[in-house]
């Protein structure tokens, strides 16, 4: 590449081999079709996306430590629910409705009643008790034995207990069936504690709305925090933007590197958070179940299924990609190349 | 061809960089942009780009203005016109054969045909056994080299170069020139600003001269190669 500078434009040069190599339109190879670019470009970006996560690998390692955090925190909050309502269906299945029949009812009329309450399809369960057996449990129970002996007649009624379906009534629907029940000839009171259950039901839904709450702003927190990231990484990267869409880069091309970086960091993330998650159900697992043997119950922690960590990874991938291309689209505009 | 009617391009600063420049350059032509600094050389480059949009007028290229082109439009525009700066903008994290990688990749080229063009474009500008190297490694007229060899990898139709022996002793600016006109011979279409008078003006082309962002005289040397007839004409005054 040196000499005088060919200053004749008339005279065309007719060997010109690496020239014609590089430049003769009419010998352009064959475009590459729209799949195999496609497959290229994404290819490409994934593996770039990886070489920047790894050419940073502490500050990145950070970055998907506080997203595991954040995503860990609304998860643990539903194992929380999950749990509570897996106890709220246990105290459920143990509502149980005593429907006790006025002195003096006939053994037909309790026959009947017996068989009209068996033909609900809303009740679980119908067991009588009679007045003679709940004289002899009480006597067991209440270390009155010779006090109640000493009576004439026994005091107590028959009663049936009822056992509800709370799969399909909720605390509404029990509370207008024993209103349907106390209206029968035979009954004289129909019980449950309704206002116990009511209790533990609004505190259950408190929790529920509260970790509802704290999830979405940790959701959003972490959509603002790999937006950030993102935007972080693209302006560490502007030039390389720059010179990407003056050699013809559309904006996706741009864009989709920054998708990757975005998707590995909201996947890492949410497998991060439950790994967390799971180490804390196995740090509290004894606990728990020192706490239930006290309680003589089989209770035990809940641990997040398979559809619970799908969720939590797809959580993950859409914050990842939401942030992701927000702040690359803000960047390309900013651009205006 | 090139065609910019009526152009004018006022910056948002309130300064008039382009008022009223009419221009046909022929498609295989290459023409030089003169003027002095400010006179609008780097600005009609950047139209022709479509780095900057005009205030007013229209730039047609290949019967298309370049104004309707739509945003998803201009990158394949792009790929068809290539850029070449007075400071190379290359890639310093990447090396030399990935910077010329960059342009066939996104186009989506395989590896073989990539690594076939940028071998050719690396042979062709003398950098061929520099191809490893990172551009911080290199001389400055090392740099533009590899900044010329990246313009012309893609095989554009355009070639825009903006003072690209502007950082070069003029030893080096002959071989740029040189190689220039070589690839003019094939085809490519050159409008390269410059104020290096005393480089082209030895030289056949036509060259338009600029000055406060109108065209300040017709055509120096109206021969061109491809034979054709070439305007240069000046916005009429009101």
């Amino acid at each position: 590449m040196s000499g005088s500078i060919n200053n004749d434009p008339s005279k065309h040069n007719n060997s010109l081999n690496s020239e014609q190599l590089v430049t003769n339109s009419n010998e352009k190879s064959t475009p590459p079709n729209r799949f195999s670019t496609w497959s290229n470009h994404h290819q490409t970006a994934c593996k770039n996306a990886i070489t920047r996560l790894l050419s940073a690998p502490f500050s990145n390692l950070l970055t998907i430590f506080v997203i595991a955090i954040a995503l860990s925190l609304p998860a643990a909050l539903q194992v929380i629910i999950k749990n509570l309502e897996a106890g709220q269906n246990t105290v459920n299945e143990q509502a149980k409705i005593a429907l006790f029949l006025k002195i003096g009812t006939s053994k037909e009329d309790t026959e009947a009643l017996i068989q009209q309450l068996n033909k609900n399809d809303s009740l679980l369960d119908v067991t009588f008790i009679s007045a003679d057996e709940a004289l002899l449990e009480f006597q067991q129970s209440s270390n009155l034995g010779n006090t109640l002996s000493a009576l004439k007649n026994n005091p107590l009624p028959s009663s049936i207990i009822v056992t509800p379906n709370t799969k399909q009534l909720n605390i509404d629907d029990i509370e207008l069936l024993i209103g349907d029940f106390q209206e029968l000839e035979a009954v004289d009171l129909a019980q449950i504690d309704v206002k116990w259950l009511r209790k533990l039901l609004s505190i259950i839904d408190l929790a529920k709305h509260f970790a509802i709450g704290i999830s979405i702003f940790l959701i959003f927190s972490v959509f603002i925090l790999i937006g950030n990231t993102i935007r972080n990484l693209g302006l560490s990267f502007q030039e390389e933007i720059a010179v990407s869409k003056l050699v013809g880069a559309t904006d996706a091309f741009v864009r989709r590197i920054f998708l990757y970086s975005g998707l590995i960091y909201g996947v890492a993330g949410s497998i991060l958070g439950l790994v967390f998650v799971f180490i804390a159900i196995f740090w509290l697992t004894p606990k728990m179940n020192e706490l239930a043997a006290l309680y003589s119950s089989n209770i035990s922690i809940i641990g997040p299924g398979v559809n619970d960590t799908l969720s939590l990874i797809a959580i993950g991938m859409i914050l990842g990609l939401g942030g992701a291309w927000v702040a690359a689209n803000r960047m390309i505009s900013r651009l205006s190349l | 061809m090139i065609a910019l009617k009526n152009l004018r391009k006022r910056y948002q600063n309130g300064h008039d960089a382009l008022r009223g420049i009419n221009l046909k350059i022929d498609q295989g032509e290459l023409v030089f942009l003169t003027g002095h600094s400010g006179a609008g050389k780097s600005t009609v480059l950047k139209l022709i780009a479509l780095l900057e949009r005009p205030s007013s007028g229209s730039v047609i290229v290949d019967n298309t203005d370049l104004d309707k082109l739509s945003s998803k439009q201009i990158p394949f525009y792009r790929r068809k016109v290539g850029m070449i700066f007075q400071n190379p903008t290359l890639l310093n994290d990447r090396s030399v054969y990935e910077n010329l990688a960059l342009p066939l990749r996104i186009i989506g080229f395989a590896e073989d045909e990539i690594r076939s063009r940028v071998h050719a474009s690396l042979e062709l500008v003398g950098l061929l056994k520099k191809q490893g190297q990172f551009p911080l490694a290199l001389s400055g007229g090392e740099q533009q080299r590899v900044g010329i060899a990246r313009a012309i990898v893609g095989r554009p139709d355009i070639i825009l170069a903006d003072e690209p022996t502007g950082n070069l002793d003029p030893e080096l600016s002959k071989d740029i020139m040189n190689l220039f006109i070589r690839l003019n011979q094939v085809g490519i279409t050159f409008v390269i600003a410059t104020h290096d008078l005393a480089l082209i003006s030895t030289l056949k082309y036509r060259q338009i001269r600029l000055l406060d962002g109108k065209v300040a005289e017709p055509l120096a040397h109206p021969q061109t190669h491809t034979q054709t007839q070439t305007q240069t004409t000046t916005e009429p005054t009101a």
